[in-house]
């Protein structure tokens, strides 16, 4: 063997590999891309000739090579590629970390973007940033698989022929000269709502060199009535946003701040560090009251500690009631006497909920959802205003963005024939416009439209130009966080499909060059930041992602009652609560208004409150269900549901399929949007219904309409649902009480069902306890230096599935296509548990509870004695180690696993399209390349026939360790310190609700929450010694409030051993 | 045995005799063997045709499966097992009659069951056979299967010896080769009969060969019984052993309904409950076929059979009723939802009540009939319930399979499994595997030990002088 | 009739028998040998592009292994170097080598050299070099004598149970950590490697991932 080697001349046969890096290296337009990347003004990246961002271009040739040949006898010959020059900081397999954000309509959302290799593959967020904290949404968790969509709009396109991006430059070029000409005469720009400073610079600019253009924003969920409302009763462009921190007292009406309001993360923030309770360093157990007046279930009504069920239309009415109650500023008496009718609601509810807020004068906050009308919003201002709380826990900032046209008054302009050029950046129109303006046809009759988009989609159909777009992880921007502090929003890739961002189009208006790099950012950057040495407070802006102290100054609020007033008297209607339906249009808490719909993770993503995935559906409670004519019974395995046919008028219809929900008012239908896409996306393609076409500029956000105009289609249609059955049949899972009785009994958890006895037998005083937990089977020692462990608190929790989705792109978790979810396959690695609970099983208004559920890592794991193959063992740190590739896929562990948490591949999810699995080897394998380059490299890849399961991100565990034993060298530190690193879900909690860390370590985060009486272990009774656990959950009802028996009576039905209560 | 009769052996030769119509050996023989020397007849290629076919449809299924993934089953998260495991243990339990009589009922002299064991013997092997065919491809990865093989490997990896799993692997597989050693050897005599009578060189050639030279000598009988008794020996515990490991697949799980220690008794007499419901479906079709058997598999074959199906059958209702008892005594709510939830269902929160049902009425109600003797004689009453007892014995599986794994600890994950084609066509397939191979060895091997046979016939006893019988007591 | 088979068939059984032990014994060695990594890894030799001889760079040009492999101290990875790394000395020495060609072309061209890839582990293991030469496993424990090699080929067998070994028996490889890169590095005098090893062992409170399976499974 050991012969010396007389080595050949290389064969050449090199060449042909090479076929596939040319479109790529080769190429000129690459070349210039490389160059444009970095222009001067950049420089200080330019350390290595190559940039990180195009070496992605070259890691792709790379695993396109990779095998090609198999010349090699023994084997395939493999090749290793290294760069020809190095690439800035660029340490192959190690991840580089850039702070950037996502813009969104309320505010962009700091963030933190992992690249590992040139390949961004997760988002967290940015813990430097106030109002991130290092949390992030779920939106920006899932953003980055938009960004390697493989159905993303590829080629520029003129009058729907394939066209390129120099003929599109040339035809601006072309365009400048002539709307320079008549100084913008027809030309008009349809944006999305951002608050950019860039494009606001840009816009004035462009506004200045064409004085007659026309610039409107357009936001199928905005909140027009907000600002409208906060212009009259505060003056000014005001901004009022929520201090939650010393607000007692919450009543939200109609508000699912939680989840879909401005800023959800700094709200659940804000909550929860007001719900978290018996912490050490909180000190005294104390947490806020929160009432919830809403037509549906919401997980802010979740949260609630009183919860009313009121139809949309009837919150108006609520408001009033209230302000009466409460006593407003005079001014408003005769309106509220105007709209004072007999209230359709408990008023003893009402009455001592009032009073608990005036008890809490300047310490109480009311929030009313964007939803409702202008009016409504005034009155609850008057509200505030009188409880105290403005500029205390309600505070105004005066926003930089100047108002817009809105479409209406576009679409009126274009129907005047006075647009001839149109821009449209972002956006779907077409697809989400209000039906009565009939936008397609609008957009047809302009002579010209460019339409920039990340897709080919609704709107792209009938436009002069379409446009690829550039995601926001493509592209140099910047925008304002919901606090108002200036943000950055710099690329981490060069544009996979080469788009065009809007600024670049708005810069090639202005006459300018195609912007290379951040050039008019940083244009934008000097003006805000006036840096006295620019290039390092540049570097410095980069580098934290944000600008120190740039937030915008408060500004004091003073409510002007008399403007509210005149307001009211002449725009009021106050619906009454009669013999009709009103048809609620909410933004789909997973599709948002539709833009979302191609995300693969978030079409499968259950639903937080119906657990519906791949659809949506109408809500109705069981009384309308009943009225309809539906077979209210909850039937165990049912998988397809009525539909119902919706007709507001002729033009107006829609047939959708309906589900029951518990919780849900009376005579309110709720239907969410951004379903039923039409166009090339595949995730999209079929999923759902479009509701769009009911919803009118009048009508946004509701419409109320004879019961007639709902009715049974008779049909049926499948819908995927992954949790099948709502009650906990008396079993203690998730555990509650009420403060009170926290209060009293801190350990309550450890004392209610089996616990009590179980604990006991367990504990030192059972006699024949030798303190060893009787096993069976000898366990590898827990000798490791750490010990991982979780703690889950319940009383945070609102169940926003940020996690799951965390999780998703963390792990390479895939998704399976609606047939699978509905065969009960879905693979998320943790599931959103969601019971309704309520002592009386008919009880139209149940609790609802929500419990994350993942890996339990047992101490005793009943898996590991079951796995025929030693496939899934225990680890010396306390892990339930799974080693995929020993695993043959019996599912004898799954079947053994008491929660039911371990995820079989059924088919090839990974390599074969979601609509053929059936297929099998019959249909092409492989998955797109784009879906390839966001899978996080350090976790595998797992095939068919394996199973999966959480395994506490066990890649950044090793990741930490390694790295502490790097450092250790020769010396014996090998103890990871401690909470120096978290896991998936823990980073993405903007709750802070999942605790992970070294349970060993008495001062680490998670072990202090272990100890607190309130942590409780699932299952005691199977002796698995789960090294998850959670805090049991808390409410805090007003004893005055007459349903406040219910959770005192809930508390009691669990506190039983025996299957008491329906719990 | 063909020594010193004892006295037992002539009480049982005066009893009602084992052979009616007093028939001499050579009758026996020459009977025995026509059915395999007359020319195949029309009825069995057409069966034959049929069983073929479906036996193809059910390995198209399996490659099927294999080719594109456990997906195309009906299986889910909460149901990890389904078919595939009910059909595994539903087959291994068929065998369990073919060894019992063998081995059992031959170290208890029982001699009636010479007229029957070679058919429920080849029974047991066919049945094993279809049995195997689960664990092995209900992995998802089937190529990977050697895992399970405690061979010394460069991933210096072993098996996991705690799991039940691995523990079927060698149960079943020792119980193979015991079953096939046993049958064979108790072919090699008549072997060597077909061998002496055929004409055919080739056929000659064949058995011949299987025959190992058999000669009949005095020797050859003495080593034959001595191999005979040690085999029946070596099985007897496995009769025992097998169905026991079996049901350790659950009884060693956490799962309510699984975890209890009354299945390894429960789940052998619920083997041989079945075990004998399947030989009387098949050995009663045969008799009407081959009207000369009639004098060798008498009623009184079916009758002791029936009584047999009706004892265990008892006996595997006691476990059901214990089930339940223990489920409400424990005061467990896990055991007692899994019982009187998920199996009931009398509040609609259960899946599967209509599988308990049918479990509950053909393995306990039905078997009671054979308390009367009438319905132990009447051919068509024991088939009708030999039927019934097959279909329940395979949802006693089912439903312990499925009703535990739907609905366990967290009610969150529970979930309804649906079964697909695929499914259905393997189970059926495995029947076709089964009646093929039973057809083949009814077409080539003496369906009824011969030389057992003369060996209970009066004249295997020296001291038979027909023609004063009386003189014997 | 006469009898049907020959006198001589009475031995058959015993000889199907010998034959059987025979074959299976046959059978069984083979598949030892010829179907383990020790045959079908070690020795692995391919033709790169370039015959790049470690012997004359390191042995005779006493040049480190980190100078080319810069990233083995802080990486999972251990890089190969690009162009730039080869062109440092190449743009001066050895210019006119034909051999050195398809390394000035890359360097013009901007197409990266492909080297043929010669240790390779499966997709699923997680190989970590950092943590390796941190704590004083040397390359030549995996890699053989680089230093001596025209032409690299795979030296061991780096087959599962042979990272067991080492995992469960560190004390074989464990070296001061200043030695780590240097290849022909022998106990000193009068000690055994196992000595030391065991001494470095729990000095540094050596413990590496046995039957914790995610240690190289992720």
């Amino acid at each position: 063997m050991k012969k010396i080697f007389q080595h050949p001349p290389e064969p050449v046969n090199g060449k042909k590999y090479w076929r596939s890096l040319d479109e790529i290296a080769g190429t000129p337009e690459f070349r210039d891309r490389l160059k444009r990347e970095f222009p001067a003004g950049a420089d200080e990246f330019e350390a290595g000739g190559v940039s990180r961002r195009s070496f992605i271009k070259l890691m792709g040739a790379s695993t396109a090579l990779a095998g090609l040949s198999l010349s090699a006898c023994r084997r395939p010959e493999k090749h290793l590629v290294p760069f020809t020059k190095s690439a800035e900081w660029e340490i192959p397999g190690k991840p580089l970390f850039y702070a950037t954000s996502m813009p969104h309509r309320k505010g962009a959302q700091p963030l933190v973007v992992t690249t590992v290799d040139g390949r961004p593959i997760k988002i967290e967020g940015n813990p430097g940033h106030p109002a991130s904290m290092g949390t992030t949404s779920l939106f920006a968790q899932s953003s980055i698989l938009d960004m390697y969509d493989p159905d993303r709009a590829r080629l520029f396109r003129e009058r729907g022929l394939e066209s390129d991006s120099t003929k599109f430059d040339a035809y601006l070029t072309q365009l400048t000269g002539e709307l320079g000409a008549n100084g913008g005469d027809g030309l008009a720009f349809l944006l999305e709502e951002n608050n950019s400073p860039t494009r606001e610079r840009l816009r004035q600019a462009v506004i200045a060199k064409y004085p007659k253009a026309v610039w409107a924003v357009y936001e199928p969920l905005g909140n027009d009535a907000v600002v409208q409302a906060n212009k009259d009763a505060y003056g000014d462009d005001i901004k009022v946003t929520p201090k939650f921190d010393d607000a007692d007292v919450i009543l939200s009406l109609d508000s699912d701040f939680l989840n879909f309001e401005e800023g959800s993360v700094e709200m659940i923030r804000g909550f929860s560090k007001r719900r978290r309770v018996g912490r050490p360093e909180d000190g005294k157990p104390d947490m806020n009251r929160l009432y919830v007046v809403e037509n549906r279930y919401t997980i802010t009504g979740g949260m609630a500690d009183h919860r009313m069920r009121l139809p949309v239309s009837q919150i108006g009415a609520f408001a009033v009631a209230l302000a009466e109650k409460i006593g407003v500023d005079s001014a408003l008496d005769a309106s509220l006497k105007q709209l004072a009718g007999t209230p359709s609601f408990d008023g003893q509810w009402l009455a001592e909920m009032a009073k608990d807020l005036q008890s809490a004068k300047g310490r109480s906050l009311v929030l009313v959802g964007a939803r409702q009308p202008e009016w409504v919003q005034l009155l609850v201002g008057a509200i505030n205003a009188a409880l105290g709380n403005l500029g205390k826990t309600l505070v105004g900032t005066a926003s930089d963005v100047k108002p817009s046209l809105k479409i209406s008054d576009l679409s009126l302009l274009i129907q005047n024939k006075q647009v001839t050029t149109l821009f449209i950046f972002g956006g779907n129109p077409v697809y989400n416009a209000p039906a009565d303006l009939d936008w397609a046809t609008l957009q047809k009759s302009v002579p010209a439209v460019i339409r920039v988009g990340l897709h080919e989609d609704e709107t792209s159909n009938r436009a002069l130009w379409q446009v690829p777009g550039t995601h926001y992880l493509e592209t140099w921007s910047d925008g304002r966080a919901s606090d108002g502090s200036y943000v950055s929003v710099q690329p981490m890739i060069l544009p996979l499909f080469g788009g065009w961002s809007e600024l670049d189009i708005l810069a090639r208006l202005l006459g300018q060059p195609k912007p290379e790099g951040p050039e008019l950012v940083q244009d934008t950057f000097k003006l805000l930041a006036k840096p006295a040495d620019f290039k390092s407070a540049w570097n410095i802006f980069l580098h934290d992602g944000f600008l120190k102290d740039s937030q915008l100054n408060e500004s004091a609020l003073t409510f002007n009652a008399a403007a509210a007033a005149k307001f009211i008297e002449t725009n009021s209607s106050n619906p009454a609560a009669g013999n009709s339906y009103e048809i609620v249009f909410i933004g789909d808490s997973k599709m948002d208004d539709g833009r979302y719909a191609n995300n693969g993770w978030l079409q499968e993503l259950p639903e937080p409150i119906t657990k519906l995935t791949w659809d949506n559906a109408a809500l109705v409670s069981v009384a309308t269900a009943a009225e309809l004519g539906m077979d209210v019974k909850d039937h165990l395995g049912k998988q397809d549901f009525d539909t119902l046919e919706i007709k507001i008028d002729e033009k107006r219809s829609i047939e959708i399929p309906v589900l029951i929900a518990p919780g849900h008012a009376d005579n309110s239908i709720t239907i969410p949007l951004g379903y039923g896409r039409v166009f090339n996306g595949n995730i999209a393609k079929g999923a759902g219904v479009n509701v769009y076409p009911l919803r009118t500029t009048a009508q946004t956000y509701f419409a109320i309409g004879p019961k007639t105009m709902v009715k049974r289609t008779g049909n049926q249609y499948r819908l995927a649902i992954t949790q099948d059955h709502h009650s906990m049949e008396g079993r203690a899972i998730v555990r509650e009480a009420t403060l009170d009785t926290y209060k009293e009994t801190p350990d309550f958890p450890k004392k209610m069902w089996m616990d009590a006895e179980i604990l006991r037998e367990k504990g030192p005083d059972n006699p024949f306890n030798d303190g060893s937990n009787a096993s069976l089977y000898r366990h590898p020692p827990l000798d490791a230096p750490n010990q991982w462990g979780m703690t889950i608190d319940l009383n945070t929790c609102t169940g926003c599935n940020a996690c799951v989705i965390a999780c998703q792109s963390e792990n390479n978790i895939p998704i399976v296509g609606k047939e699978q979810v509905v065969n009960g396959r879905a693979m998320h690695w943790i599931r959103n548990d969601r019971y309704y609970a309520s002592v009386d099983e008919h009880d139209p208004d149940p609790e609802m509870v929500m419990q994350p559920m993942m890996c339990q890592q047992c101490e005793n794991a009943p898996c590991e004695t079951v796995c025929p193959v030693n496939a899934t063992v225990h680890s010396t740190d306390g892990l339930n180690v799974m080693a995929y590739n020993r695993c043959i896929g019996t599912r004898y562990c799954a079947n053994n696993c008491p929660f039911k948490v371990r995820r079989f591949n059924f088919f090839d999810y990974q390599q074969r399209p979601l609509d053929k699995l059936k297929l099998g080897p019959l249909t092409e394998k492989g998955s797109p390349d784009t879906l390839k380059m966001q899978k996080n490299p350090n976790v595998t890849v797992r095939m068919r026939g394996v199973m999966e399961k959480c395994t506490f991100c066990v890649q950044r565990i090793q990741e930490a360790k390694i790295a502490q034993k790097v450092k250790a060298g020769a010396s014996d530190d090998v103890r990871v310190p401690t909470d120096s690193f978290q896991v998936a879900c823990q980073q993405a909690c903007p709750a802070e609700a999942i605790v992970f860390g070294d349970i060993k370590d008495p001062k680490s985060k998670v072990s202090l929450l272990k100890a607190q009486e309130k942590n409780y272990r699932l299952l005691e009774y199977l002796n698995v010694n789960t090294r998850v656990s959670y805090l049991a959950r808390l409410r805090n009802p007003n004893p005055a409030m007459p349903d406040a028996a219910k959770s005192a009576a809930f508390e009691k039905g669990l506190i039983h051993t025996e299957e008491g209560g329906k719990a | 045995m063909s020594s010193m009769p004892t006295e037992e052996q002539k009480a049982a030769v005066t009893k009602i005799p084992l052979v009616l119509n007093d028939r001499p050996l050579s009758w026996i023989t020459d009977k025995v063997s026509s059915v395999v020397e007359e020319r195949t007849p029309f009825w069995w290629w057409v069966s034959f045709m049929v069983t073929s076919v479906i036996a193809a449809f059910g390995l198209f299924c399996i490659g099927y499966q294999i080719s594109t993934g456990v997906g195309v089953w009906g299986e889910n998260h909460p149901n990890g097992w389904a078919w595939d495991i009910t059909n595994f243990v539903f087959w291994i339990g068929i065998g369990h009659a073919g060894t019992l009589i063998s081995a059992i009922l031959f170290l208890t002299r029982q001699k009636w069951r010479t007229a029957v064991n070679r058919s429920a013997e080849a029974m047991t092997l066919f049945a094993v056979v279809c049995a195997g065919i689960f664990p092995g491809i209900h992995v998802g990865r089937v190529w990977m299967a050697w895992f399970l093989a405690p061979v010394p490997n460069s991933n210096g990896i072993w098996p996991n010896f705690r799991s039940p799993l691995l523990w079927d692997v060698f149960a079943v597989s020792t119980y193979f080769t015991v079953s096939v050693l046993f049958w064979y050897t108790g072919l090699v005599p008549d072997l060597a009969t077909l061998r002496d009578r055929t004409n055919s060189r080739f056929k000659k050639f064949l058995y011949g060969t299987f025959a190992l030279g058999w000669r009949g000598s005095n020797r050859h009988w003495r080593h034959y019984e001595m191999a005979y008794l040690i085999l029946a020996g070596i099985s007897t515990p496995l009769v025992l052993s097998v169905h026991s490991v079996v049901s350790f697949d659950f009884a060693t799980s956490i799962l309510p309904g699984w975890h209890t220690t009354i299945f390894p008794p429960y789940f052998v007499a619920g083997a041989i409950f079945g075990g004998f419901a399947m030989v009387l479906t098949i050995l009663l079709p045969a008799r009407l076929i081959y009207p000369q058997l009639k004098d060798v598999i008498t009623l009184q074959h079916v009758d002791k059979m029936a009584k047999i199906i009706c004892l265990t059958g008892s006996i595997v209702g006691y476990a059901y009723l214990m089930e339940l008892f223990i489920a409400w005594y424990s005061t467990n709510p896990f055991e007692k939802f899994t019982f009187f939830h998920s199996r009931f269902n009398w509040d609609g929160t259960g899946y599967y009540q209509w599988a308990y049902g049918c479990m509950m009425f053909c393995n306990v109600v039905s078997p009671q009939v054979f308390w009367f003797k009438w319905c132990r004689n009447n051919l068509w009453v024991v088939f009708g319930i030999c039927m019934l007892v097959n279909a329940g014995m395979w949802f006693e599986r089912f439903v312990i399979i499925c009703t535990s794994l739907s609905q366990d600890f967290i009610p969150s994950s529970w979930h309804i499994y649906h079964p697909t084609w695929v499914e259905q066509g393997t189970f059926l397939g495995t029947f076709g595997i089964f009646l093929s191979l039973f057809l083949l060895f009814m077409r080539f091997l003496p369906m009824i030990a011969m030389s057992e046979v003369k060996i209970v016939l009066p004249e295997a006893d020296p001291h038979h002088h027909p023609h004063d019988e009386e003189a014997h007591h | 009739m006469a009898n049907f088979f020959p006198r001589s068939s009475n031995w058959l059984p015993l000889k199907i028998l010998i034959c059987v032990i025979v074959l299976g014994n046959a059978v069984t060695a083979g598949v030892w040998y010829y179907f383990t990594p020790k045959y079908t890894r070690v020795g692995y030799q391919p033709v790169q592009p370039i015959p790049f001889p470690h012997d004359i760079h390191v042995k005779q040009l006493g040049m480190d292994c980190r100078y080319c492999h810069s990233f083995v101290e802080v990486a999972a990875h251990s890089n190969v170097p690009n162009s730039q790394v080869c062109m440092n000395c190449h743009s001066q020495i050895q210019k006119n080598n034909p051999k050195l060609q398809p390394l000035f072309d890359s360097w013009q061209s901007g197409k990266p050299i492909q080297w043929v890839q010669i240790h390779k582990t499966p997709d699923f293991v997680f190989f970590n070099h950092s943590v390796h030469v941190n704590r004083g496993v040397s390359c030549v424990s995996c890699h053989g004598k680089i230093n001596e090699m025209p032409v690299v080929y795979h030296h061991e067998t780096h087959s599962m149970s042979w990272c067991l070994d080492c995992h469960r028996h560190p004390e074989n490889a464990l070296r001061p950590t200043q030695d780590v890169f240097n290849l022909d590095w022998t106990p000193s005098a009068g000690k055994t490697q196992q000595e030391i090893g065991l001494a470095l062992k729990k000095d540094w409170n050596v413990k590496p991932p046995i039957e914790n399976c995610a240690g190289c499974h992720r």
